[in-house]
């Protein structure tokens, strides 16, 4: 593992020999990073699926002015996955996009479809449909001509063209729109049409990007259910780019977490919310409750020298998450486990649910979120459960890496 | 009512300094102390004759105009496209090196460029008239164009790509229209300096290239007012028609892009 000559090594035959220089001085440079070994790991398990993956990225890598926007990049997708790529502004999720979409050509690396190898090919040969931020409608063509725009280009029939332009924009409910202008469309159905625009054409991959941060609270979550079901109906492979990890949640099968240009984590959005990485992940995922402790297998002693049991066994000192939705917020002690005698000292009411942050006998801050029917008054004694399935620990050395990126982080909220 | 009376003030300003002119190419003579001239059509018929040269120099202008303004397109497309969309180094110093031919007076280059003109054999010819043409259209149909693409979304360009377009269509399909308007000022601008552009006519076409300023000139020259007066009046005509023509693609709103900051 320790041989930096190991991934080059593996790298197939297809890399002419010059490349291969390019190849390892880069890999040489990545593995100078902190966390070199479990990005080994990750490179090589990734690469061994690469061959069967419907649609993969390998090593890929980018720089404007001598500064990596990405570095070193691998993600694959399942033909028909959600797939979003998610992180701060600036993490090179963008970048990213423009280079899967062909719009940016990477310094190294490669991309691949259904096994092609999509590096020279330029964006209106890639099968990939992309809908932006703003839609960008053409202003000058009518809604129907938009549409039909993607199918004009492949020089198919009017006639077919209309018939195809007229049966999407029933899709996303927008029948007789046909005619009108762009700019007789709010901002939702401008981003409809975009869709449609997008779908139309039958790409094997629909590239979104931000779809949803353009829109008001309300239009969001029906254009959430229009993308999820389109996307059932049609089956196309999807790849969202967002920093909002809510829309990211929402939408996707697996999320690609990137910060400063690399990939931190690739998981679901459950194992991302309950399992982080490490520190920051969890921060920007909205993980609000950190602590140190010394880990013995399931046992956790904590500095004030309470005890907690873990699902999840580690060894020596670690930092333990809990997410502040777990918590449980009990008036009298009924169970024996993980149970921690807390003050109330702060109570948020928002609607759905009740802010709350606790102080334990040893001196620990804790937030909790429990449903607002649980009133309790600032001051007032309670026992709070953390569930051993909730707490969850990484080694707390990576704790003084990741300070430095969830200071970053932290200032995105 | 007040619009409309406003609006007609502002025409008759604008048009009063033709009216004599108008009557000018229609008298025989309009001495003091006559109040109204001896009407004649001579004038404008003479314009019709071989003599007079007005075809011949209606016909060059022409010719030169419309092919200053295709290559100033040709230059100005892509140069404006750099200086609206990139940034890069000494953008500033480009624009300003732009304004160049501008702020320097033509009498202080055209001894130089007419020199440069005779060795190359292009003094006197139509191609030479051409190119010293480009000398000031070049730099107005530059900065018009850069300040149109500063309001271009080269994001739709991607958009259109990603659909399926080839480079090609997509300048076609979606650049072009875009930026249409923006298009037809900036040749507009170039195709009336051409037009009515004398001094750098007068020295590198060598009397040889008889534009319609010339035409004019020597008109005015033998002190004939009445035809100078119909030369004039019919050197406005192309003004008037390409502005009657591009108004409507002034006006489309959905064309963005359009005049930006010019």
């Amino acid at each position: 593992m320790s041989n930096p000559e190991a991934i080059p090594e593996a790298i197939p035959e297809a890399i002419p020999e010059a490349n291969r220089e390019v190849h390892q001085q880069a890999n040489r440079e990545a593995h100078q990073q902190a966390n070199r070994e479990a990005h080994q790991q990750a490179n090589r398990e990734a690469h061994q699926q690469a061959e069967s993956a419907y649609f993969s990225v390998q090593q890929l890598t980018k720089c404007f002015g001598g500064i990596p926007a990405v570095q070193d990049l691998w993600l694959e997708a399942k033909a028909g996955e959600r797939l979003a790529l998610l992180g701060p502004s600036g993490c090179g999720k963008s970048t990213t996009l423009q280079m899967i979409s062909g719009v940016l050509r990477p310094d190294t690396g490669k991309i691949f479809l259904e096994g092609r190898s999509l590096n020279l090919v330029p964006p209106e040969g890639r099968d990939m449909a992309l809908v932006l931020q703003k839609g960008l409608l053409f202003p000058h063509l009518s809604v129907g001509e938009n549409v039909a725009f993607g199918l004009k280009m492949r020089r198919i029939g009017r006639a077919e063209r209309e018939k195809r332009a007229i049966a999407m924009l029933d899709q996303v409910q927008l029948g007789g729109f046909a005619h009108r202008r762009p700019s007789e469309l709010s901002g939702g159905q401008a981003q409809r049409v975009a869709l449609a625009r997008a779908l139309v054409i039958q790409p094997k991959i629909l590239l979104l990007d931000e779809p949803l941060s353009a829109l008001d609270a309300n239009l969001r979550g029906n254009m959430q259910e229009l993308i999820l079901r389109l996307q059932e109906e049609i089956g196309v492979t999807l790849l969202v780019v967002t920093h909002d990890q809510e829309e990211a949640v929402v939408i996707s099968d697996r999320i690609a977490l990137m910060f400063e240009g690399r990939l931190r984590q690739v998981d679901t959005p459950e194992t991302l919310y309950q399992q982080p990485a490490d520190e920051t992940v969890a921060r920007f995922f909205g993980g609000v409750n950190f602590f140190t402790a010394t880990a013995e297998a399931h046992k956790l002693t904590l500095a004030g020298g309470d005890i907690l049991t873990t699902a999840y066994p580690q060894q020596g000192a670690v930092q333990v998450t809990i997410r502040p939705e777990r918590i449980h917020l009990l008036a009298d002690q009924i169970c024996g486990t993980n149970l921690l005698p807390v003050t109330v000292i702060q109570n948020r009411f928002i609607g759905t649910q009740r802010h709350l942050a606790l102080k334990t006998a040893a001196g620990l801050n804790l937030r909790a979120w429990v449903p607002p029917s649980l009133n309790f008054a600032v001051g007032q004694s309670a026992f709070a459960h953390l569930p051993p399935d909730a707490l969850w620990c990484f080694p707390a050395s990576d704790a003084s890496v990741s300070m430095r990126v969830s200071d970053l982080s932290a200032s995105v909220y | 009512m007040t619009r409309k009376i406003v609006l007609l003030l502002i025409i008759g300003v604008l048009f009063l300094p033709f009216l004599p002119l108008l009557i000018w190419s229609f008298a025989q003579g309009w001495y003091f102390p006559q109040l109204v001239p001896d009407w004649t059509l001579q004038n404008w018929s003479d314009l019709l004759t071989t003599s007079t040269k007005v075809g011949q120099g209606f016909g060059q202008s022409l010719v030169i105009a419309a092919t200053s303004t295709g290559l100033a397109l040709l230059v100005g497309l892509p140069a404006g496209r750099a200086l609206g969309l990139r940034n890069f180094p000494g953008k500033g110093a480009i624009k300003l090196f732009l304004l160049l031919p501008i702020i320097v007076s033509p009498l202080a280059t055209l001894m130089g460029i007419q020199f440069i003109l005779i060795r190359l054999g292009l003094s006197g010819t139509i191609i030479g008239v051409v190119l010293v043409h480009l000398l000031p259209t070049i730099p107005y149909m530059t900065l018009v164009l850069s300040s149109v693409y500063a309001n271009f979304d080269p994001d739709y360009e991607i958009q259109a790509r990603s659909l399926g377009a080839s480079p090609i269509q997509v300048l076609q399909q979606i650049t072009l229209p875009l930026i249409a308007p923006g298009v037809v000022v900036g040749a507009l601008f170039a195709f009336l300096i051409s037009w009515n552009e004398f001094l750098l006519t007068f020295f590198v076409g060598s009397g040889r290239v008889f534009t319609l300023p010339m035409v004019l000139f020597t008109a005015l020259q033998g002190g004939n007012t009445g035809l100078s007066s119909a030369i004039a009046i019919t050197s406005l005509l192309p003004a008037l028609i390409f502005l009657l023509f591009s108004s409507r693609a002034l006006n489309d709103d959905a064309a963005i892009g359009g005049l930006g900051n010019v």
